[in-house]
């Protein structure tokens, strides 16, 4: 995919809308699940959607190949969510939300019962921060690389790493409640 | 040594949720699995993983644009200004004179803030005048803000090069939102001025 994809992003580069519409074909679900699961919001996931698309239009001839094409997606859709949520009065301070979470010990092997019930997984992972729902979705679901997520969110791996350890505590602090 | 102990503990810690995913690479993978064999609470926690991703990977989300979405996409384009070609042409002589930003700090003073109001006429370049019809801000930036630091920021804001840097370091960039009110514009350049790689920015009239 990583091929086809940079060749349609050339493509859209020299304003060929073919290729526009194949890449639209390549990406369209994986991105919208990715802002809705930023959201949960399937009116304005659908408007950022546009804005993304509309964005690889403007912006292909910028696409350097240094990353590859989805991180690259990925990341302009990262920050209109951000701008989104900034415009709407819902983008939180990144750095107190680590430090909310509850570092009480938690039994793994309870935690490990509890996750396997799906519903109460959704339910834990839907009262996770944005930062942090955000680098689960792009880790199980998307299944990127802790180097391709620090790319496409555009802060240190160190930091991917961190966020993912305190969005795994917060998930067990929550799981455990179920227990 | 306990110190040491405990951070290599925190680093493997961090590195399970991207094991179970199978994102790690191959040395990565061999040290969290020697971190494994033996250690019950991280195996349990790699139980509890491997459930969170299986529920996660099979999460429902509502129906995509779609169909409907692309030809919303193409009525977009259509309405497209003309900038792009136009920006393609300003990127080639623009690029020689971008160190002169670092000068930018001495000369930040002289930018007069002006009211803001979607560009009547837009620039004219040497390759001919392009076709702007969003508000214009004009923007400095700290001496050390690389380029490409430039381009990321003017991409998370929605905003696009029409001309610069000049010989003082100075970028015209439209606002994507061609609609955008005053509140808008004026909350847009609050958020710029609050930017610490930002010297100075204002409307343009």
């Amino acid at each position: 995919m990583t091929d086809e994809a940079g060749f349609l992003l050339q493509r859209i580069a020299q304003k060929d809308q073919a290729a526009l519409k194949s890449f639209y074909g390549l990406f369209e679900k994986r991105l919208f699940n990715f802002i809705c699961s930023r959201l949960n919001d399937s009116v304005a996931a659908t408007d950022i959607h546009n804005e993304v698309m509309f964005e690889v239009w403007r912006s292909a001839h910028r696409f350097e190949g240094r990353s590859s094409v989805s991180t690259w997606l990925f990341g302009i859709a990262h920050h209109k969510v951000i701008d989104y949520l900034r415009k709407n009065g819902r983008h939180q301070g990144d750095e107190l939300q680590d430090e909310m979470v509850d570092d009480e010990y938690k039994d793994p092997e309870q935690c490990a019962i509890a996750a396997k019930q799906a519903d109460r997984v959704h339910e834990c992972v839907s009262q996770l921060s944005d930062k942090h729902r955000t680098i689960v979705h792009l880790t199980f679901f998307e299944e990127q690389t802790y180097r391709e997520i620090a790319e496409a969110l555009g802060c240190p791996e160190g930091t991917v790493k961190t966020r993912m350890y305190h969005a795994k505590r917060a998930l067990m602090d929550c799981l455990a409640g179920f227990v | 040594m306990t110190n040491e102990s405990e951070n290599s503990s925190r680093d493997l810690d961090e590195l399970l949720p991207f094991y179970v995913a199978g994102t790690l690479d191959q040395e990565e993978t061999a040290r969290v699995e020697a971190y494994l064999s033996g250690n019950e609470t991280a195996q349990k926690e790699v139980e509890m993983l491997r459930s969170i991703q299986a529920t996660v990977k099979s999460q429902s989300f509502p129906q995509s644009p779609g169909e409907f979405g692309y030809k919303r996409l193409e009525k977009m384009i259509a309405q497209e200004p003309q900038i792009q070609a136009s920006n393609d042409n300003i990127e080639s002589w623009w690029r020689p004179v971008g160190i002169a930003a670092s000068f930018a700090a001495a000369f930040f003073a002289l930018i007069a803030v002006q009211d803001f109001a979607p560009s009547p006429s837009g620039f004219e370049v040497a390759s001919g005048r392009i076709n702007v019809t969003g508000p214009i801000v004009q923007v400095i930036f700290q001496p050390d803000v690389t380029e490409a630091e430039i381009r990321s920021f003017f991409l998370e804001k929605n905003l696009v090069i029409v001309n610069g840097p000049s010989a003082i370091g100075l970028y015209y960039v439209e606002y994507g939102n061609e609609e955008a009110g005053q509140q808008e514009l004026d909350a847009l350049i609050d958020d710029l001025q609050s930017q610490s790689d930002v010297i100075s920015s204002a409307g343009l009239d």
